[in-house]
């Protein structure tokens, strides 16, 4: 099926979004959104969360992919993002599959920060199906200091030249951090989520040891049906050992089905 | 940087070529200058449309503020352009032929739409080979951008010349070295680096390989590469734009530098280099010297009253 670039949302602070029709020619019950990661790893993983949305959308899912306000080919500065306003975005994503596709049941797929951004969005819009938390961030805190080191770490590692300039924000490996995104990660923590994101969860993990368990223990709490797989593979958010510049980019095949699997196995339950 | 000069520009989705399989974003602003031409922004590598950092999509945003109507889109195969289900089954063009046909495709679409024909052909790295290519084969192309190219590589004109293609490649291996070279300079001025390889932590066997191949003879030539001889006799203007930290800046500098250097007349030929930027303009103010560059020159030129 042919895929529909479209942008939605107010004049001015327009989102770009992707919709990736269902095949086959039942129509589906059930849509299913993509929510990004931030910075340079959004721009690593685009190829991977578009395979997945094909692969969704073959088994008979209507699917959308979307960037938030700021990011990819939606509007605004790339100084201009806030969790708030990603969050607001992907209540929007849900609400504009629900009404454009006319799906009853949605589900939400997120991968690092885009998967805390989706169980926030989730539990903050009250009726979702499942979400799936892709090597989640759930601690705002360490995941700030894992993009300063990696950035500290890139710049150790090259021959470019820093310059300072005055009034310029904070830069994490070709983005921007702003103030005010920094102070909302710094108090971003998952495991003090308060309300249910949705009936069913998926989390699943790629690096080398599981670290999720306490997020899976605090969703349980919720009344949360959580699943939880570890499958150690690459990490499609950063750039590939060895890979040259723009030429290598990693596609996690056994991630994307098992991803593929369970939202088949959710919307049949 | 972009926004201070922002007048409203507007985003929309062009979807064009076989069966509209390839898909584009258009950037104009609300008071189109038609005396200017269009901008094509193709694909850096394997990235998607927006570019890496953004770059893509900002730059669209600036040269949209000036007047000029931008489109970036992806080629078959990255992003969000799939190879039509009804080509599948085909024995696929090369990629290089296929880069090219689908460059056309976005000008054919841009002439058929918005009655444009004059187009400024610009990328990074992939869509530098794009731009030139198509430039060579296409005459709407009236100039072209080309930033961090491998294109001068791997040359059209010696694509069937074996001696050339040796030489090109230990050109690219010796660039790669050079560039290798210059990180580990970096690094020795860093105290915890010192500890990393007291410890036993860095890859002393890297480091000595890079060492020993960078003192070995460097492949001595000089000359202007083919196709940037054809541009010219062709009258199609150039912005040439490197990172000092790419390795595509290595093997140029090497290989063409100087040679390249005698045609430089900032008017119809513009080699610039950027200096302490990677490949890719990584750090904030490399893009904002990118992007100020390319609009820069595009400002300054005399395409828009051809």
């Amino acid at each position: 099926m042919r895929i529909e670039p479209f942008f939605f949302g107010d004049r001015g602070r327009e989102l770009f979004g992707t919709f990736h029709p269902a095949a086959g020619v039942n129509p589906p019950d059930a849509g299913i959104v993509l929510c990004n990661p931030f910075g340079s790893e959004y721009m690593r993983a685009h190829r991977a969360m578009a395979q997945l949305a094909r692969r969704l959308a073959g088994e008979g899912f209507h699917v959308l992919r979307f960037d938030y306000y700021g990011c990819g080919d939606s509007a605004g500065d790339s100084a201009e993002g806030t969790l708030a306003q990603w969050t607001a975005d992907a209540i929007m994503a849900f609400e504009q599959l629900r009404a454009g596709a006319d799906v009853q049941r949605i589900f939400a797929v997120g991968l690092r920060l885009g998967a805390a951004i989706a169980a926030i969005a989730s539990a903050d819009s009250g009726h979702l199906s499942g979400v799936v938390l892709w090597d989640p961030v759930f601690d705002g805190a360490a995941y700030l200091r894992e993009l300063r080191d990696s950035h500290a770490e890139w710049l150790r590692g090259s021959a470019v030249k820093t310059r300072k300039t005055p009034g310029a924000p904070e830069e994490i490996l070709g983005f921007p951090l702003p103030a005010a995104l920094a102070d909302e990660l710094e108090t971003l923590d998952l495991l003090e989520l308060a309300d249910s994101p949705a009936a069913n969860s998926l989390v699943i993990e790629t690096g080398p040891k599981p670290v999720g368990q306490p997020l899976g223990d605090r969703l349980a709490r919720l009344s949360v049906l959580v699943e939880h797989l570890h499958i150690p593979g690459d990490a499609v958010w950063v750039k590939q050992a060895g890979g040259e510049e723009l030429r290598v980019i990693a596609l996690p095949e056994p991630t994307l089905e098992a991803i593929v699997r369970w939202c088949t196995k959710g919307t049949q339950s | 940087m972009v926004h201070e000069r922002d007048p409203i520009v507007t985003q929309s989705i062009a979807q064009f070529g076989p069966n509209r399989a390839l898909v584009g974003v258009l950037t104009e602003p609300e008071r189109l200058r038609k005396d200017r031409p269009a901008v094509l922004l193709m694909n850096a590598g394997l990235l998607h449309r927006v570019g890496p950092h953004r770059l893509n999509r900002d730059l669209a945003a600036a040269l949209a503020s000036d007047g000029h109507l931008v489109m970036r889109f992806d080629f078959t195969g990255i992003g969000d352009s799939e190879r039509p289900v009804s080509e599948r089954d085909q024995t696929p063009a090369s990629f290089e032929e296929q880069i090219v046909s689908e460059t056309c495709a976005a000008m054919d679409h841009l002439a058929t739409t918005r009655g444009v024909n004059r187009f400024v052909l610009a990328g990074m790295c992939l869509g530098a080979d794009a731009a030139l290519r198509t430039a060579l084969t296409d005459s709407r192309a009236m100039a072209i951008v080309l930033i961090n190219p491998t294109s001068l590589e791997t040359t059209m004109a010696s694509e069937s010349d074996s001696g050339a293609r040796e030489a090109e490649a230990r050109g690219r291996a010796e660039a790669l070295t050079r560039t290798q070279l210059r990180a580990y300079i970096r690094k020795v001025r860093n105290p915890r680096n010192w500890l990393r390889l007291l410890s036993g932590k860095s890859n002393l066997r890297a480091l000595v390989g890079t060492l020993a191949r960078t003192l070995r003879p460097r492949t001595p030539t000089d000359t202007v590469p083919p196709d940037i001889r054809v541009l010219r006799e062709r009258g199609i203007r150039c912005l040439l734009a490197y990172s000092t930290e790419s390795t595509t800046w290595e093997f140029f500098r090497v290989a063409h530098k100087r040679a390249i250097q005698r045609l430089n007349d900032r008017t119809r030929f513009d080699l610039r280099v950027v200096d302490g930027a990677d490949h890719i303009f990584t750090l904030l103010w490399s893009q904002h010297h990118l992007t100020h560059l390319v609009t820069t020159w595009m400002h300054s030129d005399d395409h828009s009253t051809d």
